[in-house]
C-alpha cells in the first residue's frame, strides 16, 4: 500500500460533480429529489437495498433468538427421547397439519401481495394483506383450541392442574426416565408457540397498519412497495418457524387419531 | 508538512469556516432540549450516549469503591451483611457491563464516526437509532430503580439454580431490565451492519474502510448474532422462578449445565462486542501518531472478523469445571488457543506500525500504548486460564477478575479514553489541555497495575472471588489493590473535568489538529449537520501517513536504520 | 452496495415473481407438508427426525429462496441467510457435543 500512495496527495476527496452538487444545502434537506426517498440516502435503490438488509438482520436476530429454545429442546430431547415421545402424542397432528397449511397459503398471499405491490396495484395488495391477516386469525383460533384442550387435560405446565398422566409416568418409570422432562417438553411446547403465537399477533397488527399505508399511499401516489416486502421478509419467516415446530413438536412417532385422550 | 497543508486547505473547501458568519454545526443546529432528545442526527444521540454512559460508568465505579473499601480488611466492616456484599459487586457487574462497557465506544464513538468514516449522511436508519438509545436508558433507569428496591445477588452471570432458586432478590425484574436492554444493541449492530454495506460514498470500497469501521462491523455481528441468545437465556431464567417448572432445576429434570451454554454463547462474544471497538480506536490512534501507515492492514480487518467469529466456538471454557463433558473441554480450551493468533496479529501489527515510525507521545497515543501492554497481558492470562489444568486451580479466583479487569479496563476503557481524546476536538471544536491529558493517561496507567495486578497474585495464591471477608494473610495484597483504586478513580475523574472545562477555556480546534487521514477529519470541527457539504469521493488508500513529514526523527530504538532506509519508510 | 461505485443487478429492477410460479412453490410446499405427516407414520425408530428435518430444511429453503427472493435478490442477502443458520448450527451442533460426550471418559462427573 505504501510505495504508490505516498505519491498520492493525502486526504484527497474529489467534490461533487454536477448531478450531486444539489446535495449540499445545510439541513440535509436539500436532495429533495423523490419524496420516497429519506433524507439520508442518495437514492431509491440504496433505500431499496438498506431497509431490505435491516429487515434480514433482524431475521437473522430472530434465528438466534428462537435457536436458544431450540438448542433446549435438542438438548433435552436428546437426552430423554422417551419422555418427548409420550408428550408429542398428545398434540393433535392433524390440527397442527391444517395450521401448517393455513400458514403456507397465508405465505402464498403475501407473496403474492409483494408482486403486486411491485406492479402497483394496490387494491389487490390490500386484498392479499386482508386475506393473510384472516388466514392469521384462523390459525390463532385452531391454537387457541388446541391450547384449551391442552388446559382441560391438565398439560399446561403454568397452570395449578397439570399432572402427568398415570399411564406415562409408569412408563417412564419403567425406563429410569426423569418425569420432569416430560413436563419440560411441555414447557418449550408453549414457549415456543407461545413465543411464535406472539410473532404472528405482531404481525397481523403490523399488516392492518400496512393496508392503512397502502390505501393512504395509492391515493397520494407515493410509493409503498418496500413496505410490504419488508413486512412479507418477516411473515415468512414466521412460516418458516412453524415449519420447523411442526415436526418437532407434533410428529414424534405420532399416534394414528391424533390426541392421546383418556 | 505537505500533508497539514493539503488536508486543512481541503477540509476549507468542503466547509467553509469563516469566522465572520460562522455557519452552523451540528451543536449549534438547535437550541432546545426537544432538538437534543428528539434529534435524529448521529452525532447528537453519540452525545447522548455519551451523557449516558458516563452517568452509569459512574454508578458502576461507586459500586467499586464500596468493594475495594470492604475488601481492605479481612473481616467484614464496610457492609453490614455478606448478602449486601452480593448485591453490590452484582450492581458493578451489571451496570459495568451491559450499562457501559456494551455501549461506549460503539455508543458513542461508533455512532459519531461510522458515518464520517464512511462519508455518509447519517446512519441507515436515523429513527432506530435513537429508539436504541431510549430502550437503552429505559433499561438502564430500570436496573437503577431495581436497586433502590432491593438489587439482586446472582452476580451478572444470574446463574441458575441460584437466581431461580434459592435468590431472594429481585432477580425477574432485572431479567426484564436486561433483556429489553439487549434489543438496543440488537438494533445498534443492525444499523450499523447495514450502515456499513450500503452507505459508503463512492469509492469507499471495502479495502479502504478504516479500521475503526472494520472493527464496528465485527463487533456489529456479534451484536446481531449473539444478543439474542442471551435474551432468550435470561427469558427463561425468568419463566423458571416465575413459575418453578424446572428449566434448569436437576431436581424437577432441568439442566443447570445448559443455562451457561445460552448465557456464554452471548457472553464470550459479549467479551469482543467490548472488547473490539476498542481495538478500532488504537487501529486509527497508533498510525496517526506514529506517522506511519498501518502495517498489514488486511491482516489487520481479517484479524476482527476472525475474533468475532472465533469468539463463538470458545464460551465451554468458562464451564470447565462444571459438569461439561472432558471431551467439549477439550475442544473448547484447543479453540480458545486459536483466538490467540488473531489478537497475537494485532498486537504485532500494532508494534510493527511504530517501528521506524516518528512516534509523537500525546495524550492518545499514551493511551493506546497502555492499551496494548495490558491487553497483552490480559490476552496471555487468558491462555493461562484457557488451559484445562490451570483453570482447575484459578477458576473463580482472583486471578479471574484481575485478567477480564485487564482485557476490560486495561483494554476497552484506555481505549474508549484514547479515543475520547483522539476525536474530542471533532466532536466538540475544541482541544484539551494537553499536559492533563498526559498526567491522566500516567494517573489511569499506575492506578490501574496497582489495583489489578495484586490481584493476580492473589488469585493464584487462591482467593476466591466474590467473597466479603478473608484470611489475614491476602491482607497486604488487597490493601495495594484498594489503593490503587483510589488512585484509579482519581485518574478517571481528571479527564471528566478538564473535558468539560475545556468546551469553554481551550482553544478552538481546527478540522485536522493531528494531521490524521481520514474522511472525519476532511469536514469541519464540529461537523456542520450533514457531515460534508457534498458527498465525497474517495480516491485514496487509507493511513496515508509517512515520518518523513514529521519534525521529529523516526523511532529506532535499535539504531539500525541508516537515513537511505528512513527515506523509504511509507 | 455502494450505489455509485458498481451497480447492483437487485437495485431499480426489482423482480416480479410471475401468478404461476408462486402457484407452483406453493404447490410443493403443499406437497412436502403432506410428505412429512405421512413420513412421521411411517418411517419409525432414529430415521423419523432425520427425515422430518430434512422435509423441513427443504421447505424452508423453498421458502427463502422464491418467496423470499433469495434466489433474485443480491448475494448480501444470500448471505445474511446463510449466516443466520450458520450460526444456529454452531451453537447447536457444540451444545450437543457436550451432552452426547458425557460419560466418554471414565471420570467420575465427567
Ligand atoms: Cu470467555
Amino acid at each position: 500500500m505504501s510505495a504508490e500512495s505516498a505519491t498520492l496527495p493525502v486526504g484527497t476527496i474529489v467534490h461533487g460533480h454536477g448531478a450531486e452538487s444539489s446535495h449540499g444545502s445545510h439541513h440535509g434537506s436539500g436532495h429533495g429529489h423523490d419524496p420516497n426517498v429519506a433524507h439520508q440516502f442518495d437514492d431509491a435503490a440504496q433505500q431499496h437495498e438498506s431497509v431490505l438488509l435491516g429487515m434480514w438482520s433482524f431475521l437473522a436476530t430472530e434465528v438466534l433468538f428462537f435457536g436458544g429454545l431450540f438448542c433446549a429442546y435438542l438438548v433435552y430431547r436428546t437426552t430423554s427421547p422417551l419422555a418427548f415421545t409420550l408428550a408429542s402424542q398428545h398434540l393433535n397432528v392433524i390440527l397442527g397439519a391444517v395450521n401448517t397449511g393455513v400458514l403456507l397459503v397465508s405465505s402464498l398471499f403475501i407473496a403474492l401481495a409483494v408482486r403486486e405491490s411491485q406492479l402497483g396495484n394496490g387494491k389487490r395488495v390490500n386484498l392479499y394483506l386482508l386475506g393473510t391477516i384472516l388466514l392469521g386469525a384462523v390459525f390463532l383460533l385452531i391454537k387457541g383450541y388446541e391450547w384449551t384442550t391442552d388446559y382441560h387435560e391438565g398439560l399446561i405446565p403454568f397452570a395449578k392442574n397439570f399432572q402427568i398422566p398415570e399411564h406415562n409416568l409408569d412408563e417412564m418409570a419403567h425406563n429410569a426416565t426423569p418425569a420432569g422432562r416430560f413436563k419440560l417438553f411441555w414447557v418449550l411446547y408453549f414457549f415456543m408457540t407461545g413465543l411464535h403465537g406472539i410473532h404472528v399477533i405482531i404481525g397481523l397488527v403490523m399488516f392492518g397498519i400496512v393496508m392503512y399505508v397502502v390505501k393512504k399511499r395509492t391515493q397520494t401516489g407515493k410509493s409503498y412497495s418496500n413496505l410490504v416486502e419488508v413486512t412479507g421478509l418477516y411473515w415468512h419467516f414466521v412460516d418458516i418457524v412453524w415449519v420447523f415446530l411442526y415436526p418437532l413438536m407434533y410428529l414424534i412417532h405420532p399416534i394414528t387419531g391424533g390426541g392421546g385422550h383418556h | 508538512m505537505s500533508t497539514h497543508v493539503h488536508s486543512s486547505s481541503t477540509a476549507h473547501s468542503v466547509a467553509p469556516n469563516s469566522s465572520s458568519d460562522e455557519p452552523l454545526n451540528y451543536l449549534t443546529n438547535g437550541h432546545t432540549v426537544k432538538s437534543w432528545l428528539l434529534t435524529l442526527d448521529h452525532k447528537r444521540i453519540a452525545l447522548l450516549y455519551l451523557a449516558g454512559v458516563v452517568f452509569f460508568f459512574l454508578v458502576g465505579g461507586v459500586m467499586a469503591s464500596v468493594i475495594r473499601m470492604e475488601l481492605m480488611t479481612p473481616g467484614g466492616d464496610v457492609l453490614y451483611s455478606p448478602d449486601a456484599y452480593n448485591r453490590v459487586f452484582t450492581v458493578h457487574g451489571v451496570v459495568m457491563i451491559f450499562f457501559f462497557l456494551v455501549p461506549s465506544v460503539p455508543g458513542v464513538l461508533g455512532n459519531f464516526l461510522l458515518p464520517l468514516m464512511i462519508g455518509a449522511r447519517d446512519l441507515a436508519f436515523p429513527k432506530l437509532n435513537l429508539l436504541s438509545w431510549y430502550i437503552y436508558i429505559f433499561g438502564g433507569v430500570s436496573a437503577l430503580l431495581i436497586v433502590l428496591l432491593g438489587g439482586i445477588d446472582t452476580g451478572w452471570t444470574f446463574y441458575a439454580p441460584f437466581s431461580t432458586t434459592f435468590s431472594n432478590s429481585l432477580v425477574v425484574p432485572a431479567a426484564i431490565a436486561v433483556f429489553i436492554t439487549g434489543f438496543s444493541s440488537i438494533l445498534t449492530g443492525l444499523n450499523f451492519v447495514v450502515t456499513t454495506h450500503t452507505m459508503r460514498a463512492p469509492g469507499m470500497t471495502w479495502g479502504r474502510l478504516p479500521l475503526f469501521v472494520w472493527a464496528i462491523y465485527a463487533t456489529s455481528l456479534i451484536m446481531v448474532l449473539g444478543t439474542p441468545v442471551l435474551a432468550v437465556a435470561i427469558a427463561l431464567i425468568g419463566v423458571e422462578r416465575a413459575f418453578g417448572v424446572g428449566i434448569f432445576d436437576p431436581a424437577l429434570g432441568g439442566d443447570p449445565i445448559l443455562f451457561q451454554h445460552l448465557f456464554w454463547f452471548y457472553s464470550h462474544p459479549a467479551v469482543y462486542i467490548m472488547l473490539l471497538p476498542g481495538m478500532g480506536v488504537i487501529n486509527e490512534i497508533i498510525p496517526c501518531f506514529a506517522r506511519r501507515p498501518i502495517f498489514g492492514y488486511k491482516a489487520m480487518a481479517g484479524a476482527m472478523l476472525g475474533i468475532a467469529v472465533l469468539g463463538f466456538v470458545v464460551w465451554g471454557h468458562h464451564m470447565f469445571v462444571s459438569g461439561q463433558s472432558m471431551y467439549a473441554g477439550l475442544v473448547f480450551s484447543f479453540l480458545t488457543f486459536f483466538v490467540a493468533v488473531p489478537s497475537g496479529i494485532k498486537v504485532f501489527n500494532w508494534t510493527s506500525t511504530m517501528y521506524k515510525g516518528s512516534v509523537n507521545f500525546d495524550t492518545p497515543m499514551l493511551y493506546a500504548i497502555a492499551f496494548i501492554g495490558l491487553f497483552t497481558i490480559g490476552g496471555v492470562t487468558g491462555l493461562m486460564l484457557a488451559s484445562l489444568g490451570v483453570d482447575v486451580h484459578l477458576h473463580d479466583t482472583y486471578f479471574v477478575v484481575a485478567h477480564f479487569h485487564y482485557v476490560m479496563v486495561g483494554g476497552t476503557v484506555t481505549a474508549f479514553l484514547g479515543g475520547m481524546h483522539f476525536w474530542w476536538p471533532k466532536m466538540t471544536g475544541r482541544m484539551y489541555p494537553e499536559i492533563w491529558g498526559k498526567l491522566s493517561a500516567i494517573v489511569v496507567f499506575i492506578g490501574f497495575n496497582l489495583t489489578f495486578f495484586p490481584q493476580f497474585l492473589l488469585g493464584y495464591l487462591g482467593m476466591p472471588r466474590r467473597y466479603y471477608e478473608y484470611p489475614g494473610e491476602f491482607q497486604v495484597l488487597n490493601v495495594l489493590s484498594s489503593a490503587g483504586a483510589s488512585i484509579l478513580a482519581f485518574g478517571f475523574l481528571m479527564p471528566i473535568v478538564y473535558f468539560a472545562l475545556s468546551l469553554k477555556f481551550s482553544p478552538k480546534a481546527g478540522p485536522n489538529p493531528w494531521r490524521a487521514t481520514g474522511l472525519e477529519w476532511e469536514t469541519s470541527s464540529p461537523p456542520p449537520t450533514e457531515n460534508f457539504a457534498s458527498t465525497p469521493v474517495i480516491t485514496t488508500e487509507p493511513y496515508n501517513y509517512s515520518p518523513e513529514d514529521s519534525e521529529r526523527a523516526p523511532w529506532d530504538p535499535f539504531g539500525s536504520t541508516t537515513p537511505e532506509e528512513v527515506a523509504h519508510v511509507g | 452496495m455502494n450505489t455509485h461505485a458498481t451497480h447492483n443487478s437487485s437495485d431499480h429492477h426489482p423482480h416480479v415473481m410471475s401468478v404461476q410460479m408462486n402457484l407452483v412453490i406453493f404447490a410443493a410446499l403443499m406437497v412436502l407438508l403432506v410428505l412429512t405427516v405421512v413420513a412421521a407414520y411411517t418411517i419409525t425408530g432414529g430415521w423419523g427426525i432425520l427425515v422430518a428435518m430434512v422435509i423441513a430444511t427443504v421447505k424452508a429453503a423453498l421458502i427463502l429462496a422464491y418467496f423470499m427472493h433469495v434466489r433474485f435478490g443480491s448475494k448480501l442477502q444470500l448471505l445474511f441467510a446463510i449466516s443466520a443458520f450458520f450460526w444456529l448450527a454452531l451453537m447447536l451442533g457444540i451444545t450437543l457435543l457436550d451432552y452426547i460426550s458425557r460419560g466418554w471418559l471414565s471420570i467420575d462427573g465427567k
